[in-house]
């Protein structure tokens, strides 16, 4: 079985924001909608070490979108990615609310709107209808792909996440939490790692390093 | 080759023809010069291949001036530098840096601009930046719309007459110089990087005439000296006056400072998000393929406008250039008449009403303007009314009104500086502060040029600017765009500049500037070009002044 899964360095997140802007430019979304990004603190001296802390969907075992959503819209893959089918979505946002990361949002029309510049509209747009909710997918059509082309997912950049592939430091790893050889595995096992909320029961994918 | 300087002997001398501070833009774009012109060169590094937080933290310092990104989130201290921060998005994946050269009035003396004129003209440097595009792979020296543009698809915008026209950029790709080059260096046989190193203090002789030397420290504590033949910095224009400053030794006031010039002149390129272009009509907005980041023969390229040359002698202005950004939120409440006389006299009435829970003291001046334009009221109503049924509001049938963002020249003010804190990094070196500071000049700009754009977009029917700025003061979200220029700048007279024409600091006969440091003027034009052009020109001075090929 496969169950993909993300590592989050937080010792070595510098906070250049790349994986925000790539995860922006990949999926044709704005800035910060899926990929977000937090300084925590201030760097207090002598060191001045800031700390940043990047987040998106935590792509749950036991999902909380899910129980909540009216329209099995939000439903969860068998390799653990929790996608929206945006054909389900009445945009009533119950998943947002139900969500305690914060991951999720309504889809508005503006991104459309403002990318029409020439006469003729974008029509590669992947972004999701209006309306509906949208949240990250683990770039799932990336991912997707790869696997179907004999790639590996958190090796081959072509098939894993524009945040993991751009990260400047290195900071950021996707894999295959079932295989303990995989490096996302290899990471967990072998570094203290924590996941956010963890006492609600969501069961994220997404582990942070903060030791070794 | 890559060394980890952490594993260097302590007790040798590194000796090399050419010794470079910092592996970023500058840097790498020499090395791979000098390679070609068979130098021994290293490259001093503070960061590894990839960043580090103890060596990202020795980046921090203050910002006392006008509020600007902090210092060590603003650059990148590893391998290849700031360059990892490039992040234009690039059709039709991937990002970059914009790109473009600065025009020939960016070079010149303009009585208007004080500390205004390099020691060359455009012309001087246009072989370089030939160069300079072809080792940044994008497309061919031209930045005329003409060779861009497309009259179905992707037009200028017609204005009328040469006040304002249209301009190009072209974009480099982001992973250029930390994945292309450094393959490229990796199999270099005379280039050696020294990751994990800081140049700590350059030791001069007892007169400060001549380089000795570089002292290297590395933050596990290791530490050894480099010898070279000739000293370039080149770690960005905030990096390169602090380690001057702090060499101190002999020259108390700082290496190249007897002028009391290091630091000073920091210049950016401001920029900010005002102004709202309304037009005329949906075809105007609905016909701007040319201003948006587009692929032309397998070159990223982007129209902005700008002002024309005649009008910055004319008006006596700073160079300017905007982009325009179709806006959902500024075009919806356009559809719901916010821009109009009548609808915002009522909007302040209620609004005041709902606020003070009183009649406001103006009622008798809204009301008045309401009467006068109640056919905008009665359209804003039906339009709200309407929304609850049906969605009318599209890009095909009304106008969508963009925000300008808007990038100016800066004035050189040797009040805006950096300068040495009294806070020490954790290799016992003072940390560097900036003081970012504007003149009445760039704030004039700012404005005065919005007006001349409003006045030419009416001319030839287009629309017309809402303005938010005032020319007396600095606006509100003013910010930068990374773009450090200007600290060690470029004069033949020592007593106005820190490099003299060949980018040597004055004084000293081994010691060379790489970089946006040395600008005397920044145009409005992102440095990354210049920059690399300015670096190529100095490698071609320094391999005719060693004796190219004759290390």
């Amino acid at each position: 079985m496969t169950h993909w899964a993300m590592t989050i360095d937080l010792r070595r997140c510098i906070g250049c924001k790349t994986c925000v802007m790539a995860c922006s430019q990949a999926n044709h979304i704005e800035e910060g909608l899926w990929r977000r990004l937090q300084e925590i603190g201030h760097p207090e001296p002598p060191e001045r070490q800031r700390f940043f802390m990047t987040a998106a969907c935590m792509h749950c075992k036991e999902p909380a979108c899910l129980t909540v959503c009216p329209t099995t819209a939000t439903y969860q893959r068998p390799d653990g990615i929790v996608a929206i089918d945006p054909n389900k979505c009445v945009g009533c946002g119950a998943c947002i609310m139900a969500c305690p990361y914060d991951a999720r949002a309504i889809c508005s029309n503006r991104h459309q709107f403002e990318s029409e510049n020439t006469l003729g509209a974008h029509t590669d747009m992947d972004y999701g209808q209006t309306g509906t909710c949208t949240k990250c997918d683990f770039c799932l059509p990336r991912v997707r792909s790869g696997v179907e082309n004999k790639l590996q997912p958190g090796s081959d950049p072509d098939a894993t996440p524009m945040c993991v592939v751009t990260c400047s430091a290195d900071a950021l790893c996707f894999g295959d939490l079932d295989d303990p050889n995989s490096r996302v595995s290899i990471l967990i096992k072998e570094n203290r790692t924590i996941r956010l909320s963890e006492e609600l029961g969501t069961d994220p994918s997404v582990y942070y390093i903060i030791s070794s | 080759m890559f060394i980890d300087a952490r594993t260097v002997d302590q007790t040798k001398t590194i000796q090399t023809d050419v010794c470079i501070v910092g592996a970023g833009v500058g840097g790498i774009t020499l090395a791979l010069e000098f390679e070609r012109a068979g130098f021994e060169t290293c490259i001093i590094e503070s960061g590894g291949f990839k960043p580090d937080k103890a060596t990202q933290s020795l980046y921090y310092g203050e910002n006392v001036g006008i509020p600007y990104y902090p210092l060590d989130t603003a650059r990148g201290r590893f391998f290849a530098g700031t360059s990892h921060y490039w992040g234009v998005k690039l059709p039709p994946q991937g990002m970059g840096v914009r790109l473009r050269p600065m025009d020939a009035i960016d070079f010149e003396e303009r009585e208007w601009v004080p500390y205004s004129g390099w020691p060359f003209t455009k012309e001087h440097l246009d072989p370089f930046y030939d160069r300079a595009q072809k080792m940044l792979r994008i497309g061919p020296y031209t930045y005329d719309p003409v060779d861009w543009s497309d009259p179905e698809t992707r037009p200028e915008i017609p204005f009328v007459g040469d006040r304002v026209h249209t301009t190009m950029f072209q974009f480099a790709r982001r992973n250029l110089f930390y994945e292309d080059f450094r393959r490229t260096i990796e199999q270099a046989e005379r280039v050696k990087v020294f990751l994990h190193g800081n140049v700590i203090d350059i030791v001069t002789d007892e007169s400060a005439s001549t380089v000795d030397r570089l002292q290297v420290a590395c933050l596990s504590g290791r530490s050894f000296d480099v010898q070279a033949k000739r000293y370039i910095l080149a770690m960005g224009a905030i990096e390169v006056p602090r380690l001057l400053l702090l060499s101190n030794t002999v020259q108390s006031t700082g290496l190249g400072n007897q002028n009391d010039l290091v630091g000073r002149f920091f210049m950016e390129h401001p920029h900010l998000w005002t102004g709202h272009l309304v037009p005329s009509k949906p075809s105007v907005t609905n016909s701007i393929g040319l201003y948006e980041v587009f692929n032309r023969n397998d070159t990223p390229v982007m129209g902005k406008i700008t002002l024309g040359e005649k009008t910055l002698r004319k008006e006596r202005l700073l160079n300017w250039v905007t982009s325009i950004h179709p806006d959902y939120a500024l075009s919806y409440n356009h559809y719901l008449g916010h821009n109009s006389r009548g609808v915002n006299a009522y909007r302040e009435l209620k609004l005041g009403f709902l606020r003070d829970k009183k009649i406001p003291p103006e009622c008798g001046r809204y009301l008045k303007e309401m009467f006068s334009d109640g056919k905008s009221i009665a359209q804003a109503f039906y339009r709200k009314f309407m929304g609850n049924f049906k969605d009318e509001f599209s890009r095909a049938t009304q106008p969508a009104v963009c925000w300008l963002n808007p990038m100016v020249e800066q004035a050189p003010n040797p009040q805006s500086r950096v300068f040495l804190a009294d806070e020490k990094d954790a290799l016992g070196q003072r940390r560097i502060n900036l003081d970012w500071q504007l003149t009445s000049l760039d704030t004039y700009t700012i404005t005065r040029a919005q007006e001349i754009l409003d006045e030419e977009l009416r001319r030839a029917g287009l629309g017309h600017l809402i303005i938010q700025t005032r020319a007396d003061e600095v606006p509100a979200k003013i910010h930068g765009g990374w773009h450090h220029m200007g600290t060690t700048r470029m004069h033949l007279d020592p007593k106005l500049g820190v490099v003299d024409e060949h980018c040597k600091v004055h004084g000293l006969s081994n010691l060379f500037i790489a970089g946006a440091s040395a600008f005397p003027t920044g145009g409005y034009a992102n440095p990354v070009l210049t920059t690399v052009a300015l670096v190529i020109r100095l490698a071609d001075h320094i391999k005719k002044n060693m004796g190219e090929g004759t290390p």
